[in-house]
């Protein structure tokens, strides 16, 4: 089906076009938020309203770019509001903690393991995540996009919309961050 | 660092695309959960609190001024039983001992 076809037909509220766009692209904006907020619940969550809210905003696209990357977009931005929203959660559960009225825990998993990942490199890809979970927001989307979907900078930077000098010099500073959280890490266990 | 490198794609639950329509039906109808969200929001119940004070504060400082004229009022209708005068003659006696008053 031809791309302007299909967001004509979901425009005028075909249901079999948005059944198409959800099976063709559901494991991409899956994978996507999964990178991002490292959960499966969570990434299930983000993969469902990412799908409404294109969903309920298809008139708003302009087909200024392809629309798997109107796609990402839309996923990286819920899956970011997703990890505020567990951050908010994360602190009011603190301060509930203070004054002992905590009764719902708000809990981390440390050891996220992404499915995808070959079985020799489990344990090194789970120490990369949790480095991965201390990026500053921009480089995480960065470094996810280009590593779990294995885009191009130029992809990511249409992802989002910035230049392509600004992705490499984003990428840059994620793999100095990175590697510095890594050696921190390491580090601590050889003591 | 490269233990990414060659990693698929995670695969997504293939009941995707129902979930997506019963949350999308749920979401048509339910303007009273949306209603509840908003009256639940911490912003709406701060706002409240800060109504209900400045609505004591303000009943609170008009109520001190009308209090005196009540006691005034009630003060002249004690003199008037007191000395059993009509609503009429109440309003006479006290205009010609307002009069007199130098």
């Amino acid at each position: 089906m031809l791309e302007q076809e299909l967001v004509d037909r979901l425009k005028n509220g075909d249901e079999s076009a948005f059944k198409y766009v959800v099976e063709t692209w559901q494991d991409m904006v899956y994978n996507t938020a999964l990178g991002i907020v490292q959960n499966n619940e969570d990434a299930e969550d983000v993969a469902q309203e990412a799908f409404i809210q294109a969903h309920e905003s298809i008139d708003q696209f302009k087909g200024d770019s392809k629309f798997s990357t109107w796609l990402y977009r839309i996923t990286v931005s819920k899956a970011l509001d997703h990890l505020r929203k567990k951050k908010r959660k994360k602190r009011f559960a603190f301060l509930q903690s203070l004054f002992g009225t905590n009764e719902e825990e708000v809990r981390h998993t440390p050891d996220f393991n992404h499915p995808g990942v070959s079985l020799e490199n489990k344990e090194r890809a789970a120490i990369l995540f949790e480095a991965i979970e201390k990026l500053p927001e921009n480089q995480r989307v960065a470094f996810t996009l280009h590593k779990l979907e294995g885009l191009s900078y130029q992809e990511v930077a249409e992802i989002m919309e910035t230049s392509l000098s600004s992705i490499e010099s984003l990428m840059h500073r994620a793999k100095n961050n990175l590697k510095k959280n890594l050696s921190e890490y390491y580090q601590k266990i050889e003591k | 660092m490269n233990s990414l490198d060659g990693a698929e794609r995670a695969k997504s639950n293939p009941f995707l695309y129902t979930r997506i329509q019963a949350r999308l039906q749920n979401s048509d109808n339910s303007h009273w959960t949306a209603a509840a969200r908003i009256l639940s929001r911490p912003v709406f119940a701060i706002a409240t609190v800060l109504l209900v004070i400045l609505m004591n504060a303000a009943v609170f400082l008009q109520g001190n001024e009308p209090a005196q004229t009540n006691t005034k009022q009630e003060e002249e209708q004690v003199f008037a039983k007191e000395y059993s005068l009509s609503p009429s003659l109440e309003d006479g006696v006290l205009a010609v001992n307002n009069d007199e008053q130098p």
